[in-house]
């Protein structure tokens, strides 16, 4: 066989490795992708937990009373409970609502109870740091305070529009809603659906407010924990011993989403498929480039020997071999990553997926490409540093 | 005309002063090749040579006498076992293999039995090889080459791969790039082992030219013609020098 022919051959084998790389490194980007695109970004930031009204049948648990199981601040939610989960690591915010009144609480826009609108918005309470949690924005009159013990209420923004009550309105005059007949200050409203959608079609009472006018929420409240990505099921784990200490059990978690921990599992699968389709091509990449490049050199051993006796040095021999090895790997690295590609645009264009080429990849492979195509002309080279040039030269 | 005639032929003609060995341009003394394996084969034995410069010598014997190791003993491209080899007044044997890849490169030119061409390379770039390890600058090496190979004849040949020539053709490339850093030595292993008579002919025609323009040659030849031209043929036998000239 020739050279050229078995260099060639010997630099299929590492530009086979570099095509599967890159396809298969893209091919996971391009998955990744997909997954991460279908799936809500949303849900994946954010825990829920709820606590239901504390039954006073069932036995208490030994210093719960201590503890503060009993409502505070107007839901089941021990006082504190939102600072608590704000301290945990990786929360953004925490916040406590309960939309358990319902429509038991008659809400109208007149002190006449009779003149109450039969599609009047149900009441919502909710407590300090809630309306971070749930991303909203609040258009405040002058007189809105935070979600303290005043009298005041706000309002969801198709609540608003339900009752008739303007933003315009509101920041001319002041306005009052009666709730059971308790007149409570507009002190603002409250705009975009945000992770509570209900929000906007609620009268919303802050919790102590309500606590201290309505009593308790009939069946219990829940507390939104928005998080940093990747920290919910951690935060959902570490919640119900933060907020209740000694009986955890008391605070039902829901889970973070399936969908989050099924494409981690993807993930992490597809991520150590592409590192072990990188070291396996690294390896035969290799192999086959020591192996060529040494049949190589003993196939051109009279050539190197006459290069050693016209002057050559055993380390000019040693530095020719390399070369030559690091040219094979800049082709096949080249061409291996044209075809890589090729064969993602062509897989993504059959499986309709917005193909995801990682500019990284493109950079990188080719490079270790020359690496170890250079790093396995060694095995070559340092033969043809040992070729004797007398020995070379015999017929 | 046997050996024997040639050499002392020449013996009562050999007229070299002491002033001249002093000089000489490559000299060997008590050089031994062993080449180490299961049983280690004692190529040279106890050898003591002198070429002087631009002298041209023949090293004949019988095949397995040592001749081609003698060769490459003097060509640097064998080291010896023991001894000491001077090429210009250098001592060569235990110097580094950079100090004997440069004298090999600024020294010797080779010529080959088996030609050792580059099969897909133009004749050309055959013959440039021969400075790629020279100090001539690289803007000098196409015409060095094409001037090289105009003296061999093979001008018109220059672009053809080398693996296109004819055997003589060939040999006269080798002849070439062996010459085209102008050597002060060329040697040449059996340059006319592969020719037919023609070519032979032509080879040592070439041979006795590049002579004339100066430079040492060192020949083995198995041919009595061949070594009839020299100056002086030096017989080894049995990894010895049988028949040097006593001074
Ligand atoms: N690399 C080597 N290893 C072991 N033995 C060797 C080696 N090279 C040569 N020999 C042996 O050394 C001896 C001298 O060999 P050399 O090639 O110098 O002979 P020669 O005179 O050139 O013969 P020929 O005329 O056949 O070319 C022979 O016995 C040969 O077998
Ligand atoms: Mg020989």
């Amino acid at each position: 066989m020739s050279t050229p022919v078995r260099s060639l051959l010997g630099s299929v084998g590492l530009l086979i490795s570099v095509t599967a790389v890159i396809s298969v490194l893209s091919l996971v980007s391009t998955v990744r992708f997909q997954v991460a695109d279908d799936f809500d970004v949303r849900k994946a930031t954010e825990v829920i937990a709820h606590v239901s009204p504390v039954d006073t049948d069932a036995p208490q648990p030994v210093g719960a009373a201590d503890e503060g199981i009993l409502p505070v601040q107007g839901t089941t939610f021990p006082a504190q409970s939102a600072e608590r989960v704000r301290a945990l690591s990786g929360v953004r915010h925490a916040g406590v609502f309960s939309d358990s009144y319902g429509q038991s609480l008659l809400v109208s826009t007149s002190i006449l109870p009779d003149s109450a609108a039969p599609t009047a918005p149900p009441v919502m309470v909710a407590g300090p740091g809630l309306f971070e949690a749930a991303e909203v924005n609040v258009h405040g009159t002058e007189f809105r305070t935070e979600l303290g013990s005043a009298d005041i209420a706000y309002l969801g923004a198709s609540a608003a529009q339900t009752l008739g009550i303007s933003e315009e309105t509101l920041s001319n005059e002041s306005r009052y809603i009666f709730v059971s007949g308790k007149p409570l200050l507009i002190a603002g409203v409250v705009h975009g659906s945000g992770r509570l959608p209900q929000l906007g079609g609620a009268v919303i009472v802050p919790a102590e407010t309500a606590l201290k006018h309505f009593g308790p929420p009939q069946d219990g409240a829940s507390m939104l924990v928005t998080v940093a990505p990747g920290a919910a099921a951690n935060v959902a784990e570490a919640m119900p011993t933060a907020v209740f200490p000694t009986t955890p059990d008391a605070l039902r978690v829901t889970p973070p989403s399936e969908t989050e921990a099924n494409r981690r599992s993807v993930d992490s699968l597809l991520v150590n498929l592409g590192i072990g389709v990188a070291a396996l091509a690294s390896v035969i990449g290799a192999a086959s480039i020591a192996i060529t490049g040494t049949i190589g050199v003993s196939a051109r051993t009279g050539e190197l020997g006459l290069r050693r006796a016209i002057g050559g040095r055993p380390r000019d021999l040693l530095k020719q071999i390399l070369f030559e090895s690091a040219l094979l790997g800049v082709a096949a690295g080249l061409i291996g990553t044209i075809l890589g590609t090729a064969i993602v645009l062509l897989v993504s264009l059959v499986q309709g997926w917005v193909p995801v080429v990682s500019p990284l990849h493109i950079i990188v492979v080719p490079m270790a490409a020359i690496v170890v195509s250079a790093l396995a002309g060694f095995i070559p080279a340092w033969r043809a540093g040992r070729i004797q040039p007398a020995a070379a030269l015999r017929n | 005309m046997s050996f024997n005639d040639i050499v002392f032929g020449r013996l009562s003609s050999d007229s070299r002063t002491a002033a001249d060995q002093a000089a000489a341009l490559l000299r060997a003394e008590s050089i031994t090749l062993t080449y180490d394996g299961v049983t280690p084969v004692h190529a040279l034995t106890d050898i003591d040579l002198t070429v002087g410069y631009g002298e041209r010598i023949a090293l004949i014997g019988p095949s397995g006498a040592g001749k081609s190791s003698l060769l490459n003993v003097l060509g640097l491209l064998e080291v010896p076992s023991a001894g000491e080899y001077w090429v210009d007044g250098q001592p060569t044997a235990s110097a580094s293999e950079k100090t004997r890849a440069q004298l090999r490169s600024s020294t010797f030119g080779f010529i080959f039995q088996a030609f050792h061409l580059l099969d897909r390379r133009s004749v050309l770039e055959n013959v440039k090889l021969g400075l790629f390890f020279t100090e001539v600058p690289q803007r000098e090496w196409n015409d060095r080459a094409a001037q090289a190979l105009e003296s061999v004849g093979l001008t018109h040949r220059m672009h053809t791969p080398a693996r296109l020539l004819s055997g003589g053709e060939r040999q006269r490339a080798a002849i070439a790039r062996a010459v085209v850093h102008s050597p002060s030595v060329l040697m040449a292993d059996e340059p006319t082992g592969n020719l037919d008579s023609r070519n032979s002919a032509r080879v040592l025609e070439l041979l006795a030219a590049l002579h004339r323009d100066g430079g040492a040659q060192v020949i083995v030849t198995h041919d009595e013609d061949v070594a009839a031209q020299m100056d002086r043929a030096i017989v080894v036998f049995d990894g010895a020098v049988r028949c040097e000239p006593a001074h």
